[in-house]
């Protein structure tokens, strides 16, 4: 019951964000100076032709009309069409998507498979090798930008030892330099995050409990305090998976490769905003989505969280 | 009383905790004896080293900073201070168990209750989940939480504070431990809650045949509880009697002291006597009786010399140069 | 005697969360009246959760009541400005159960007292007598003047916390639960600070508590409060003598150590029968917006008539021209 009126309530807040986002976007965009119709135009367009463009854009009836249109074109995932090729918005999107959606998933398996163990670890055997270990590695990943990183693998992989291959999104191979730079920061962040968040639980009463109980110190550490040490690291990978999911622009732009990040990039380039508008739009919904179902997924591991 | 068979003995522990240079000696030489079906209450003021005791008894003394400096704890003719990590991990919670203080703290938010009591079985006893289950339903109801054992599947967030010290309870109990440790276990509940998780410790202490140290820092619960009362001060037993003598005639003059400055109906009017100044810190321990400086009755040997526990032929002890001198208050 | 503080049917509902509040509202308290003489100490004992500080907090405006009225000194409080109430809130002080967050830790002791004094825009020569006079009255050296509270004893920081207090010169001190967080030898010596500076500066008292011990010891009277309800209220004496709510009853009954148990019926002291509470608590629930009495579920008297209506606060010397004083909600006392 209590589960059921959670997610209800959550699902709640999630139209809402969208809805406010939508909302900000379509008003920025008609605040910004500018009419999309003489840029589609152009310079030597006359009055006439200017205005045939806006009609078909829809800009030449009232505010008010225009955002009605736009709210349930969104409700019906219609992000209009660009404005230079005339696709529609989400067609590019979508053929965009699955390769950034590999990479994120790539790039956040790094962060689940190596850094939450590495952070457990470094917490139960505090300033251990192993906790050097996961300190350096956060302090490198926090420290190194990622374009930095996605350069430094090419120059040894692709270049001087050629195991993988230079440029494009045509084999599998071709992913794993862009996960590993995309990955390595968002890494460094989730680490921290369990350390800390193990060393705090560690230290919670609940722990002489379970010592008292003649647990053993496995049983201690890998089922009591892990399961709520991995509460916080649930919502900082949720959060860090969002953001690789809007799209790295600049380690796509890097490897070459064709995602959503250099499909935004392209039509900042090219002033398509209804291209921008989309993306925006679009890279919204799926980092709420992301936190949406980062919430649920911690409510599963933490009822608490339910009542509160 | 005095024929109860003996089930655990503490032997002149001292514990010391390490910081730096600097040593704080939180116990110094204790005796204390527990016997079977009996409350043995251990009253004393914050720092005087109640936990401290019942952390080395249960064998979860951090060391460092601590480190057991003399004694024994005898349990089963072992002495359990001998005994490897692995060794006192198949005592703790199969045969002494420990019920704490404020249950919201020591439950763990992320487990269903059921799981908590189970999970002592199957690793103790060596229960299948199904009889685990059945046998913590049997539980529950032992500690009033309901013979349907609808709590099992309850977090511990789902349940009152007293309902949570009462699974506390049931956790410890789990494995029909021999020697039960309550560390202040009423002190962050309600009156009227409290008096129900009291009798409920004195029921099944009958029931299971158990053996209690019961910590507190409240004369009146400890009066309600114990069927034999020490009172610590500074890291060393002060007193020690049955309940009845202790509370009819205490002899040492802090014992009376902490009982006179309990304020009540009867006192309406009167000044509460009070004991100047404030438990000294560990590693500050004044020379000779740690009480001197606070004593009405103190003199030149109570400086230097420290007073012995030493028993009176009912076995009521006591540590100090001037037990049962009155003075005026 | 005159009222010091005469608090009229308080009510504090606490808005449920959601857009607009639109979940309903918890009655913390309802409809409390009580009244304060001067020089008098009026003991507040309830458990956990009961409403005991969100009433104090209510009649300071510290957390203004929903509805209801205060008057101190014959001043309606709920009519006053901003700027009046600041005047008024001078005369009324809170101490509160926690020394340690009470005080800044960034402050000394010094500092933390001028603070009051300069707002009552006392000269800096005059201050530095004042802070001498308080801490000499709350038994602090003033040569610790400079010191910060963590170099202080918990009993210790209770009295720089009481003195800081007195610094505005208050005729109304609330204390709430003043002493729980502190070792019981200490205890005692901050409950003579109160009585003493309670009789040399004539203040008058609310005093908050969870301990009917304490309370019975240094309050003339004794309200209960059960779910934000005074279920009695009497002299501490006729109280602890002639407990007449069940609930009054019962707490008497549970203090531990059982000093006062032989004044209560047997019948208070059966351990309530869990399936006949719990089947009293879903025959409650049952019943929408339950009108009955609020302790009827753990009331060992509870019958019909306390389902169906819900007792008022009546004085049991009612009929005859003198009042007992005496005051009890409850249909079966």
């Amino acid at each position: 019951m209590d589960f059921v009126k959670f997610f209800a309530r959550r699902l709640g807040r999630l139209l809402l964000t969208v809805f406010i986002i939508s909302t900000l976007v379509f008003f920025v965009v008609r605040v910004i100076p500018g009419d999309p119709a003489l840029i589609i135009a152009g310079m030597d367009a006359s009055p006439e032709d200017v205005q045939a463009i806006r009609v078909k854009l829809g800009t030449d009836k009232p505010l008010l009309s225009q955002y009605l249109v736009w709210l349930s074109s969104i409700a019906r995932f219609d992000f209009g069409t660009t404005l230079i090729s005339g696709e529609p918005v989400i067609k590019l999107i979508m053929e965009r998507f699955p390769l950034t959606l590999t990479l994120a998933l790539l790039g956040i398996s790094i962060g689940i498979f190596v850094a939450v163990p590495l952070g457990v670890m470094s917490a139960v055997k505090r300033w251990s090798l192993w906790d050097y270990f996961g300190l350096v590695f956060s302090q490198l990943g926090m420290a190194i930008p990622s374009f930095w990183l996605g350069m430094l693998l090419l120059i040894l992989f692709a270049v001087k030892i050629r195991i993988l291959p230079l440029f494009g999104a045509d084999t599998p191979a071709h992913f794993i330099l862009p996960a590993v730079s995309l990955g390595f920061a968002r890494a460094a962040i989730i680490l921290r995050m369990a350390r800390a968040s193990m060393i705090e639980e560690l230290s919670k009463e609940y722990i002489i409990t379970a010592r008292a109980k003649g647990l053993t110190e496995r049983m201690v550490k890998y089922k009591h305090a892990l399961k709520n040490g991995l509460l916080p690291v649930i919502t900082v990978t949720g959060i860090q998976f969002g953001y690789m999911l809007g799209g790295a622009i600049i380690v796509e732009q890097v490897f070459s490769m064709p995602g959503l990040g250099r499909l935004f990039l392209f039509g900042i380039y090219q002033r398509d905003f209804t291209l921008i508008q989309g993306g925006v739009i679009f890279v919204a919904i799926i980092f709420s989505l992301v936190n949406f179902l980062a919430d649920i997924l911690y409510s599963i591991v933490n009822p608490k969280i339910r009542v509160e | 009383m005095a024929d109860a068979k003996e089930l655990l003995k503490v032997e002149n522990l001292g514990v010391c905790f390490i910081h730096g240079t600097m040593e704080a000696h939180a116990l110094r030489g204790i005796d204390l004896s527990f016997y079977e079906k009996e409350i043995h209450g251990l009253v004393g003021e914050s720092g005087s080293g109640k936990t401290v005791t019942s952390t080395c008894i249960m064998g979860l003394l951090p060391s460092p900073p601590g480190e057991i400096t003399s004694g024994r704890i005898l349990f089963e003719n072992e002495n359990l201070l001998e005994l490897s990590q692995g060794q006192m991990r198949s005592y703790r919670g199969r045969k002494i168990a420990m019920v704490f203080q404020e249950p919201s703290k020591y439950l763990n938010p992320a487990f269903k209750i059921g799981e908590q009591i189970t999970e002592m079985l199957r690793l103790h006893l060596d229960m299948n989940k199904e009889k685990a289950r059945e046998r913590a339903k049997e539980l529950l109801g032992l500690v009033g939480l309901g013979k349907d054992g609808r709590v099992l599947d309850s977090y511990p967030h789902e349940l009152s504070g007293g309902m949570k010290q009462r699974a506390m309870i049931a956790i410890a109990i789990s494995c029909n431990p021999r020697f039960l440790i309550a560390d202040e276990p009423t002190t962050a509940l309600d009156v009227t809650l409290q008096l129900q998780i009291l009798r409920l410790i004195k029921e099944l202490k009958d029931l299971l045949g158990m053996g209690v140290l019961f910590i507190s820092h409240d004369l009146g619960v400890v009066k309600e509880v114990a069927d034999r009362v020490s009172v610590i001060y500074a890291g060393r037993i002060v007193e020690s009697s049955t309940k009845g003598t202790l509370f009819d005639k205490p002899l040492h003059p802090y014992t009376k002291l902490l009982m006179l400055s309990i304020p009540d109906a009867h006192r309406r009017g009167q000044r509460l006597a009070t004991i100047p100044g404030r438990v000294p810190d560990a590693d500050a321990t004044p020379s000779g009786c740690a009480f001197h400086p606070r004593c009405p009755l103190a003199d030149d040997r109570c400086k230097s010399e420290n007073p012995e526990l030493r028993g009176n032929e009912d076995g009521h002890k006591v540590a100090c140069h001037h037990a049962g001198e009155s003075w005026n208050i | 005697m005159e009222h010091l503080i005469d608090c009229k049917n308080i009510v504090k509902v606490h808005r449920g969360r959601g857009i607009g509040g639109s979940r309903k509202g918890f009655k913390a308290l309802d409809g409390v009246s009580i009244s304060i003489d001067r020089n008098e100490s009026y003991g507040l004992v309830g458990e956990s959760g009961c409403g005991k500080t969100t009433f104090a907090r209510a009649i300071m405006f510290l957390d203004p009541p929903t509805s209801g009225s205060v008057l101190f000194d014959g001043t309606a409080l709920e009519q006053l400005g901003r700027r009046e109430m600041r005047s008024f809130r001078k005369r009324m002080q809170i101490v509160f159960q926690d020394p340690n967050s009470a005080l800044n830790p960034k402050m000394s002791i010094h500092d933390s007292l001028s603070e009051g004094l300069i707002n009552r825009g006392i000269e800096e020569k005059e201050r530095i007598g004042k802070i001498k006079d308080l801490l000499e009255l709350v038994g602090i050296s003033y040569a610790y003047k400079n010191r910060y509270p963590h170099e202080f004893s918990g009993g210790q920081k209770q009295r720089i916390v009481v003195a800081r207090a007195l610094s505005m010169e208050p005729d109304f001190l609330v204390l709430d639960e003043p002493v729980s967080n502190l070792d019981v030898s200490i205890q005692a010596q901050i409950i003579n600070l109160l009585s003493d500076l309670k009789r040399e500066l004539s203040l008058t008292y609310l005093f908050i508590s969870h301990d009917l011990n304490l309370v019975s010891y240094m309050c003339d009277t004794i309200g209960v409060m059960y779910k934000g309800k005074i279920v009695e209220e009497a002299s501490s004496e006729l109280l602890v003598s002639n407990p007449l709510h069940p609930y009054t009853r019962r707490l008497l009954a549970s203090i531990p150590g059982g000093g006062m148990r032989s004044k209560v019926n047997s019948i208070e002291l059966e351990e309530e029968d869990a399936d006949i509470l719990a089947a009293r608590a879903a025959s409650r629930q049952g019943i929408h917006g339950f009108k009955g009495c609020p302790y009827y579920s753990l009331c060992p008297l509870g019958d019909d008539e306390c389902i169906s209506s819900s007792p008022s606060l009546r004085d049991i010397g009612g009929g005859h021209v003198v009042s007992s004083g005496h005051k009890v909600s409850c249909h079966k006392a």
